[in-house]
């Protein structure tokens, strides 16, 4: 009878709480309030205008007056409406703050809401890509800029900051804003004032505010890639007023307060940063080109699995997406509803050789390796030719390449053999690590594994955690390594000082040789172009003569859009650009 | 039940303060360098130096050990090196996330697996038998990755039935006002049944990936603790007085059924609790496994081990709710009382 009661009890508790549940849902939102849901469309729609149609800035427009040409009555009336951009990048955005080093997607966020000084001038190609020119730019956050040299061999560059253009917040924008972005390069914690002294920058005196809207930057080398520097992100305008309301004792320049957000005055605002599962970017009202934005948004969602993402792409559930392996580039290449927008580049995979760790540091036994290294059935079969050969350090396309020294870099294996011989080396398993994130690495270390072994060499290929990967190559503990680079600004000398002169922290091979050194230093600050080729040929035939790597490939840049997608930009930094990015109406 | 409540919370403390220690000396064993991804290629010994001192990662190791101890007592698991944000709140944020696809996943996985364990039970060696075997076999045999994919192949990119792998919600959609965290719910109270049945959509493949790999083990736990039960004396002698077919499996024999099963249900809502982190990556759910898996990338330490806790406690709280649960199946087991046989 307990039993039965306690049944009972037990079953109208049970009603009791389903009636509570039924009756809290039914108490929802009044009807007549605005549903907590909008869509997207909210962010991105909402702000979604009619505008005339507007081509993407070229090199035949007028550079610092793109807004001049007022759009004519039929344009007015052949309407469009900006689509908003839905975009998949090769990982996920980890932070957003400007000067701190983060994954591509980040960079990709921060591209969008910082606004550098000057721009490359666009150049749109036969396949419909806008390639940045390596020669013109044009204003920016500047609407004219003067480069000069001067008495004591530097530059002198001065800038007149757009009037009007304003943060998202509505703060204007002027020159206190962009002279505090390279204060904090300089002296902040972040990684940026390594890279400064290749332009000659070192201290704050040398960024002078001379009016509201004028300052000037002075240098004291005079480098080729000075302009090259100026178009970056990192030295976008940044909301000096806010970053000083968010400085702290431990941390003067907000480097956490950016973590999370966006400080630019850029085409864009970080409307929503959740970075595992949505980045929205909105247009920036206070741009000052805003009119000329070919979209009204960019959601970036990230996507792990390659092979989902392919299928988001070619379903056009997504229009772009970046980081997708070549073998599967390959099967899409044949799908209609996809464009896949490959272009060569001058960054360098490769296989590095730790001098400082025995038996690498034996020159016949590197020479073996180099000369087995099987280079075009990796472009083959790993890249599926989407790539180019490296060929050096100074890579096939990157300028000041010397191809005589560079055709060098290819497989011979009765070379590779006699080099084993000389080398003196008996019985060995060397130990060749690769990324656990890295697929491509991973499938070449099994084709190289495969070439050592036919001149009788073994190599035990290690995946290891990127965490572990990059604490042993930083502690010397691996002797043969997959390693990629790629230069912001591509310039061969500055890819040659970061990654095989002496002490620098990021030549992982270890390899320090003085005329090397000595010739990389003369080319860094040389502009004279016949100066920069003799020096850089003499730098790259030390660098093959003493086997440093061997240079497996240079990857294509690689885009994939839905076939409706425009206005895919590269520039010197191989960073997605969303500028340009819009759909062609009624695709 | 208070003295049982008082005991249990014990027991808590002692193994959360278990998983903190074991959890905490694991990671710092771990090969890697979370500051040389932290700080990237331009990576000076300086700036290394420096990101170790921000994170504390130079100080000794039990200096880090009673620090975190402090901070962790105080709801505080750290910053995440990879993120810059703090675990807790990243936690948090993703944890909802993990639980409604778990939830559902399980629910699917009962809801599948006890009717087809019981008919197989009831049915014994007839083709039900046979083919709830087949299934079991199946759903054990085939891992989560391989049924995630064709799912969306045929589902989304072949048919176009449902939605492609973005997450929890379409691209372009805004998720409702958060009360608990599942979007089918908080949907619901918002009364966007249109919000709620998107949602639906999104959850329907992963859940139904997982749910169906889960409910091969309940499928076999039902089957074999209903014969179990239907071969026993007092089924036999119920049956030979007279009571139905139908009262004696669902009275007799799934009741009694039922406590070997909620232990199974217990088991495998554990182990979805910390997320699944295959099912996570296929379909772009931004759960608690992604984001241990991307910690464990880059050995983001605390991150890990705020994961590992943080699952650990859902762990403990869970098991105190399967004891509640054993204890309304079976009145004969009184909660903090030695069972007299």
């Amino acid at each position: 009878m307990n039993n039965t009661r306690l049944r009972l009890l037990r079953g109208k508790g049970m009603a009791i709480v389903l009636a509570l549940v039924l009756v809290a849902a039914a108490c929802g939102d009044d009807e007549d309030e605005p549903a907590a849901t909008t869509t997207a469309t909210a962010a991105a729609q909402e702000t979604t205008t009619t505008v005339p149609e507007q081509p993407a800035t070229t090199a035949a427009e007028e550079m610092d007056e793109p807004e001049e040409a007022p759009p004519t009555t039929e344009a007015m009336e052949e309407v469009v409406e900006k689509p908003v951009i839905v975009a998949s990048l090769a990982d996920t955005p980890n932070l957003i703050e400007l000067h701190t080093f983060r994954t591509t997607s980040a960079y990709a966020v921060t591209n969008a809401v910082y606004e550098p000084l000057i721009k490359q001038v666009l150049e749109e190609q036969p396949n419909g890509l806008l390639q940045g020119s390596f020669v013109d730019h044009h204003g920016a956050g500047a609407e004219s800029f003067d480069i000069t040299e001067t008495a004591d061999g530097g530059y002198l560059a001065t800038f007149t900051i757009r009037q009007g253009q304003t943060f998202s917040d509505g703060t204007p924008v002027t020159a206190s804003d962009y002279k505090y972005v390279f204060d904090r390069s300089i002296e902040g914690p972040g990684y940026i004032g390594l890279l400064l002294p290749f332009v000659g920058i070192s201290s704050t005196d040398q960024i002078r505010v001379t009016g509201d809207y004028t300052f000037e930057v002075e240098t004291t080398v005079q480098s080729p890639l000075f302009r090259r520097f100026l178009t970056f992100q990192v030295f976008g305008a940044m909301n000096k007023a806010e970053a000083e309301a968010n400085a702290t004792e431990d941390d003067p320049w907000s480097f956490a307060y950016y973590n999370d957000k966006g400080g630019g005055s850029g085409p864009y605002w970080v409307s929503k940063f959740d970075p595992d599962n949505e980045v929205v970017l909105e247009p920036n009202p206070g741009y000052w080109n805003a009119d000329a934005l070919p979209n009204a948004g960019v959601i970036i969602r990230p996507i792990p699995d390659a092979n989902e993402k392919a299928r988001l792409i070619a379903a056009g559930e997504i229009d772009v997406a970046t980081g997708i392996p070549p073998k599967l580039l390959a099967v899409l290449a044949e799908d209609p509803n996809v464009t896949i927008w490959a272009s060569q580049t001058t960054g360098v995979h490769y296989l590095a050789m730790n001098q400082t760790i025995a038996p690498m540091d034996n020159l016949h036994l590197r020479q073996a390796i180099v000369s087995a290294v099987p280079y075009q059935a990796l472009i083959d079969n790993v890249m599926f030719g989407f790539a180019s050969p490296a060929s050096g350090v100074v890579t096939s396309n990157m300028e000041t390449h010397d191809a005589s020294i560079g055709a060098n870099f290819s497989q011979n294996l009765d070379a590779a053999r006699a080099h084993l011989e000389a080398s003196g080396v008996g019985d060995i398993t060397l130990v060749l690590g690769v990324r656990e994130s890295r697929l491509g690495d991973q499938e070449a270390a099994v084709l190289i594994q495969d070439a050592l072994r036919q001149i009788g060499l073994t190599v035990d290929v290690q995946i290891l955690p990127d965490g572990d990967f990059s604490g042993r190559i930083n502690a010397n503990e691996l002797p043969l390594f997959i390693h990629d680079w790629f230069s912001w600004g591509e310039d061969p000398f500055y890819q040659m000082k970061f990654l095989t002169t002496c002490g620098q922290f990021v030549n992982y091979a270890r390899f320090c040789n003085e005329a090397y050194d000595a010739l990389v230093a003369e080319g860094t600050f040389t502009t004279d172009p016949a100066v920069r080729q003799d020096v850089s040929s003499q730098a790259q035939q030390i660098f093959l003569d003493q086997a440093v790597w061997a240079p497996l490939w240079s990857s294509d840049r690689t885009y994939v859009t839905h076939k409706c997608v425009t206005g895919v930009v590269q520039d010197y930094t191989r960073i997605p650009v969303f500028t340009e990015m819009s759909k062609v109406p009624g695709c | 039940m208070w003295r049982y409540l008082g005991r249990r919370l014990l027991v808590s403390v002692v193994t959360v303060a278990g998983i903190v220690v074991v959890v905490f000396f694991i990671m710092r064993v771990l090969p890697g360098d979370a500051a040389a991804v932290r700080a990237g290629p331009y990576a000076s010994e300086e700036k290394l130096e420096q990101i170790r001192d921000q994170f504390g990662l130079n100080d000794p190791v039990p200096v880090q050990f009673v620090n975190y101890v402090r901070d962790a007592v105080g709801g505080d698991l750290g910053t995440s090196i990879r993120t810059g944000g703090e675990v807790t709140e990243e936690l948090l944020i993703r944890l909802p996330a993990s639980l409604e696809l778990a939830f559902y996943a399980v629910l699917l996985a009962v809801l599948a697996g006890v009717p087809v364990g019981v008919a197989a039970a009831a049915r014994r060696d007839t083709w039900t038998d046979r083919v709830a075997r087949v299934v079991a076999v199946l759903g054990s045999s085939m891992a989560f990755f391989w049924l995630g994919l064709i799912l969306t192949f045929v589902f989304f990119f072949k048919l176009g039935w449902f939605p492609g792998p973005v997450g929890r919600l379409g691209i372009v959609t805004q998720p409702p006002e958060t009360v608990t965290g599942f979007f089918t719910v908080d949907a619901a109270l918002a009364r966007d049944w249109a919000l709620m049945w998107e949602a639906f959509t999104y959850l329907a493949l992963p859940a139904v990936t997982v749910g169906f790999v889960l409910s091969a083990p309940i499928i076999k736990i039902v089957r074999s603790s209903m014969i179990e039960t239907l071969d026993s004396e007092y089924v036999r002698t119920a049956r030979a007085v007279g009571v139905s077919r139908r009262q004696v499996l669902f009275r007799d024999g799934f009741r009694n059924a039922l406590v070997p099963v909620t232990t199974a249900i217990g088991i495998i809502f554990g182990y979805m609790l910390g997320g699944n982190i295959i099912v996570e990556l296929i379909f772009a759910w931004p759960g608690v496994g992604r984001y241990a898996y991307e910690a464990l990338r880059v050995n983001d330490l605390e991150a890990l081990q705020g994961f590992v806790i943080v699952v650990g406690l859902l762990y403990i709280v869970l098991n105190v709710v399967i004891d509640f649960v054993y204890s309304w199946i079976d009145p004969r087991i009184k909660l903090g009382q030695k069972v007299v046989a």
